[in-house]
């Protein structure tokens, strides 16, 4: 796991990829902190953080289109499937790197709420809570673009793929309620991402909220891991 | 060394590999032939773990490929048609990736003395430092196969290493294969013939997805054809001769041609197994003819080839 992390984390930043994802991420984070926080004179980082999850959703097929895709049009795969790894070692050591470039963005925009608290606007759990919605949320999102990269050798189908399956999660529960079934959507309410989200950026740290993020990110690693063996056979 | 069992695999309806048994004991040097799509980069996938069968069966020292697989693959180093090498690695560090993944615990200068080891084997030292997507076809054939003796796997299989390669390159990798050879379990696949005959000594012929022949290169003619073949040269027509060779009891057939030069050229075709040179030699001597030259017909596995794949795929 730890040969395929390092080497997914040299080519990021060999390629422009992990460059323009952070350059990409810290200008969306930096000019919506400034527009709903500094120049509105705004305390409240959620604020800033409810306009930012939703663009910052779409940059992650950034990070994750390639991951799989281009392994098999490159035929490197072949390496990786014949070498004696284990397959989840391999997807493991593949979604942690696209975690940590995500991380690095995440951990630069930590400057904002240092620079509210220095204004005189502290809110330590709310700032927590932010932060950890956001950081389950996007784990579970690299995930899904993994699993969509699993399944095509094409980058921008992968790509499309991430952003269809995401936001299906995302609005899950606005399409349970276009259905209009109680059942639907009393079942979409309560595996809802956004909801939680939601909730978690209020500072309610609900164990169940979390852990569905924590499932969600599990079940679409074993996908993955699935996905690629079935190529096998 | 390599057991392969009842192998078959489909692609959904089609199936590119039917029912293929063979084993491959240690040191040997096995050439799979047949044309394209013949089943032959396939079965490879297949013993490697790159590819699961959909029946049958793989055993690689020991190791059964579908319970076993990651103790089968330390075994194995593969080297598909396309080499694969990432393009914005260096070639050290595509090396130091390869002993990553095979769990080579070497620290700091020990890692690198090691790849230079390898690079120094494969002449490969005055490129170590430069990104593979700058290399040329032939020095990145080269990293893949020095990829390839990372921790030294007992079995190495090479999909059509020579393709894309010039002549001097191609020569070049004989020479590194003869010495691979005398270390390691080697399966080459190709549908060059005398690339397989200059380096293997036992060659899987493979076709429409049937392992159709399996042997030695000479004894394989005679197997597929049913038949070995004695030229003879003769001063005079031989009437007599014709005869009493046609009546030996292990002679198939006897065909005469003049050779414009004033002699006579016979094939007599005999069965398999049997050398019927003494017997010729004491036959024709005491008739009224001169026997001028008797040789075996040289193996030519280039038409028995054409020959047994036209007829696979007729049937």
């Amino acid at each position: 796991m730890r040969a395929v992390y390092r080497k997914e984390m040299r080519q990021y930043f060999r390629s422009p990829v992990g460059y323009v994802f952070l350059a990409i991420f810290l200008f969306i984070n930096a000019f919506y902190f400034l527009l709903q926080n500094l120049l509105t004179r705004s305390g409240d980082i959620t604020d800033y953080f409810q306009v930012v999850v939703t663009l910052e959703m779409f940059l992650i097929p950034m990070l994750t289109m390639r991951s799989f895709a281009e392994e098999r049009k490159q035929r490197t795969d072949v390496l990786l499937l014949t070498m004696p790894v284990d397959c989840r070692a391999v997807v493991l050591g593949k979604f942690l790197a696209a975690e940590s470039v995500f991380l690095m963005g995440l951990g630069a925009t930590l400057a904002f709420p240092v620079i509210l608290a220095l204004c005189g606007s502290a809110q330590p759990l709310i700032t927590l809570g932010n932060y950890l919605g956001i950081l389950l949320l996007m784990s579970a999102f690299i995930a899904v673009g993994m699993f969509a990269s699993a399944l095509s050798e094409n980058q921008i189908v992968a790509a499309v793929l991430s952003y269809v399956m995401i936001f299906l999660l995302w609005y899950s529960y606005g399409l349970g309620a276009a259905i209009r079934s109680e059942a639907l959507l009393s079942l979409l309410n309560r595996v809802s991402v956004m909801r939680t989200y939601h909730e978690l950026v209020m500072g309610v740290l609900d164990p169940a909220g979390i852990l569905l993020y924590v499932v969600i990110a599990f079940i679409f690693l074993v996908f993955t891991t699935c996905a690629i063996q079935k190529k096998r056979g | 060394m390599i057991k392969a069992t009842h192998l078959s695999k489909r692609y959904g309806a089609k199936t590119a590999l039917y029912d293929v048994n063979f084993s491959i004991g240690k040191g040997e040097v096995v050439g799979f032939l047949g044309p394209n799509g013949a089943g032959k980069s396939t079965t490879m996938n297949l013993l490697c773990g790159y590819l699961e069968p959909t029946w049958g069966r793989v055993e690689i020292a020991g190791a059964d490929m579908a319970l076993q697989p990651l103790e089968g693959r330390r075994h194995i180093g593969y080297l598909p048609e396309i080499p694969p090498l990432y393009m914005d690695m260096t070639v050290g560090e595509q090396l130091s990736f390869a002993c990553d993944l095979r769990g080579l615990a070497h620290k700091g200068g020990v890692r690198r003395d090691y790849i230079d080891a390898l690079c120094r084997r494969t002449e490969l030292l005055d490129v170590r430092d430069r990104l593979i997507r700058n290399l040329s076809k032939g020095y990145r054939q080269r990293v893949a196969v020095t990829q390839l003796l990372v921790g030294s796997p007992e079995i190495l299989i090479l999909d059509e290493p020579t393709v894309g390669l010039d002549p001097r390159q191609i020569r070049e990798f004989r020479d590194l294969l003869a010495q691979l050879a005398q270390e390691h379990t080697i399966i080459l696949s190709s549908h060059i013939l005398s690339e397989i005959r200059s380096s293997c000594q036992r060659i899987l012929i493979f076709s429409e997805g049937a392992l159709i022949a399996d042997g030695q290169p000479e004894g394989l003619q005679e197997e597929l054809s049913g038949r070995r073949v004695l030229l003879l040269e003769l001063a005079e027509e031989g009437e007599t001769a014709f005869r009493a060779l046609e009546a030996l009891p292990e002679v198939l057939s006897v065909e005469r041609e003049e050779t414009g030069q004033g002699s006579w050229s016979y094939r007599v075709a005999h069965r398999p197994g049997t050398d019927i040179r003494g017997l010729v030699y004491e036959t024709l001597k005491p008739l009224p003819c001169t026997l001028l030259a008797l040789r075996p017909q040289e193996v030519s596995l280039e038409s028995l080839y054409l020959e047994i794949t036209r007829r696979n795929e007729e049937i």
